[in-house]
């Protein structure tokens, strides 16, 4: 692996997670069955009157978007961490900071590309007008992978703790609230014609700055963890 | 700063300053809550509700006072792994929680008779319930380990992360804000502040910020306890 | 200045008390939560410390004799 240098070796590394990821498949599809369950619960709830689906159709796929992200995500570094492969990682000669990405890549390939495959369904299911679809794909699509960084470091942060997986939701859910602000403003742009430029370059930004930063924090957090 | 890295300079440090902390507190709450709801007019527009203000305001700069020396002392603590740095701030965190909630539970009280109702989804109000979940997280975060210094030290990381997120968060909250909110919402700090009003207000800032510091330096001489019990029963057990 | 305009305050008092009654009462009982505790954990190492005195002086008894 040391000849591939880090672009060949972060593929080297990505392509393990998915194949770890896929080898559990029923995870991946577990994820998009509660996407689905937890959208399907709105008209269920709310009521089946399609002008106030409408309204807020971006905002729950958006919602449920992130609850689906979040489900997957404590269970990224947990084996690692029980068979004791996570100190390996660390002292591995590859970069943690690389190998997190790695990770957080894989986790967005297993679970933020499926959930966007399925969005267009749950429009349906929620009446979201045709405007509203391309926008809709779009913002997902630099949105999700914001998720798998920030979950990332979440995740990375509550390994080993007690009760991670709720820790993991009280930590990562009020940092997503900048992408979801952001995500269904995009998609509500398109839905009333106007252009949805600015949100969608500002979730661009923050999916650079995420990629930037949380690599580094969640490198420092597996450090710990390892100690 | 690295002079006081050592624990027992710290806190002889702490401990000399501590009483000063108290009675510059106790002296300007008392006379804060005088000036402030005795002395001072009501307000033209506000009548005798901006009485309010004297606790609301010190309390919603405190929450955002406390958050910054959370994340400052958490970056002191990592850069130089300063044990005493993540001391602090871990004391720093349930203070900086209660005065969060005093601000938006005073906030509340001070929208029903200005705004009319309890809670409105302003800008304002909503980063401060965020930042509220952020003081919860690091709190969890903290006490969800077994070994205390992980604790601290992955709670560090988290305060920090929080840090570059609370400029985003309040960014995106005013954009979300603007977007829907139709109307304009009526300002907490309407015109410019008279005198008779600006007295109190400093007045229960300075009280407020020497609270923390008292609170906080309480806290700290705690945590060294704990951390001595802890060796001294380890040491006790092993004999 | 008038008692009951004092606590009426101008037909705003259930709003303008409660604010400082529960600011009051959260700011006590940090300190209040935060001083006891510190007063516990001074009496638990005052303990440990005589505990730990007392193991020692016995050893060196035996020492100083001779």
């Amino acid at each position: 692996m040391s000849g591939l240098g880090a672009p060949g070796a972060l593929g080297a590394l990505i392509a393990r997670d998915i194949r770890l990821a896929l080898r559990q498949g029923a995870d991946s599809m577990m994820v998009i069955v509660f996407f689905v369950l937890v959208v399907v619960l709105f008209p269920l709830g709310v009521g089946p009157e399609p002008a106030i689906l409408g309204r807020i159709a971006a905002g729950v796929i958006w919602v449920a978007a992130l609850l689906a992200a979040m489900l997957s995500m404590d269970r990224l570094y947990q084996t690692d961490h029980a068979d004791g492969s996570l100190e390996l990682l660390v002292l591995s000669p590859l970069p943690l900071e690389l190998q997190f990405l790695a990770k957080a890549a894989a986790h967005w390939l297993t679970t933020g590309l499926p959930l966007i495959i399925a969005a267009p369904l749950l429009g349906v299911l929620l009446n979201m007008r045709a405007e509203g679809y391309p926008v809709l794909l779009a913002a997902l699509a630099l949105g999700t992978p914001s998720l798998s960084l920030i979950g990332g470091v979440g995740a990375a942060l509550s390994l080993g703790a007690r009760r991670s997986g709720v820790l993991l939701s009280l930590l990562v859910l009020p940092l997503f609230i900048p992408v979801l602000i952001f995500g269904v403003s995009a998609v509500d742009a398109g839905l009333t014609g106007l252009a949805a430029k600015a949100q969608l370059l500002i979730l661009g930004a923050l999916l650079l700055g995420a990629a930037a930063l949380a690599p580094w924090a969640g490198a420092a957090a597996l450090r710990q963890a390892a100690e | 700063m690295h002079r006081f890295v050592n624990p027992i300079r710290f806190l002889k440090l702490v401990s000399a300053v501590q009483p000063w902390a108290m009675g510059i507190s106790i002296v300007c709450l008392i006379a804060g809550l005088y000036f402030g709801l005795v002395v001072s007019p009501a307000d033209y527009q506000q009548s005798e509700t901006v009485r309010i203000m004297y606790v609301h305001v010190p309390a919603a700069w405190m929450a955002m006072f406390c958050y910054s020396a959370l994340a400052a002392a958490s970056a002191v603590g990592l850069i130089w792994r300063h044990l005493t740095a993540f001391v602090v701030a871990r004391a720093t965190a349930p203070i900086g929680g209660a005065f969060t909630f005093l601000a938006l539970a005073t906030g509340s009280l001070w929208g029903k008779p200005m705004w009319g109702t309890w809670w409105v989804w302003d800008a304002r109000l909503t980063s401060v319930l965020i930042l509220l979940f952020l003081y919860f997280g690091y709190m969890a975060l903290e006490g969800a380990f077994d070994d205390r210094a992980r604790g601290m030290r992955a709670a560090a990381i988290l305060a920090i992360v929080g840090a570059v997120n609370v400029p985003i968060i309040k960014f995106s909250v005013d954009w979300w804000n603007t977007l829907h909110q139709p109307a304009s919402v009526v300002k907490m700090d309407g015109p410019a502040i008279h005198a008779s009003m600006l007295t109190p207000l400093l007045l229960m800032a300075v009280g407020y910020t020497a609270f923390y510091f008292w609170v906080m330096f309480v806290r700290v001489r705690a945590e060294f306890n704990d951390a001595r019990i802890q060796a001294l029963r380890l040491r006790q057990s092993e004999a | 200045m008038d008692l009951s305009a004092f606590i009426d305050m101008g037909g705003y008092g259930a709003f303008v008390w409660p604010s400082y009654g529960l600011s009051a009462l959260v700011l006590i009982a940090v300190v209040w939560q935060s001083r006891a505790r510190l007063k516990r954990s001074d009496a638990e190492l005052e303990k440990l410390r005589q505990a730990a005195d007392a193991q020692e002086a016995p050893q060196e008894a035996p020492e100083a004799a001779p």
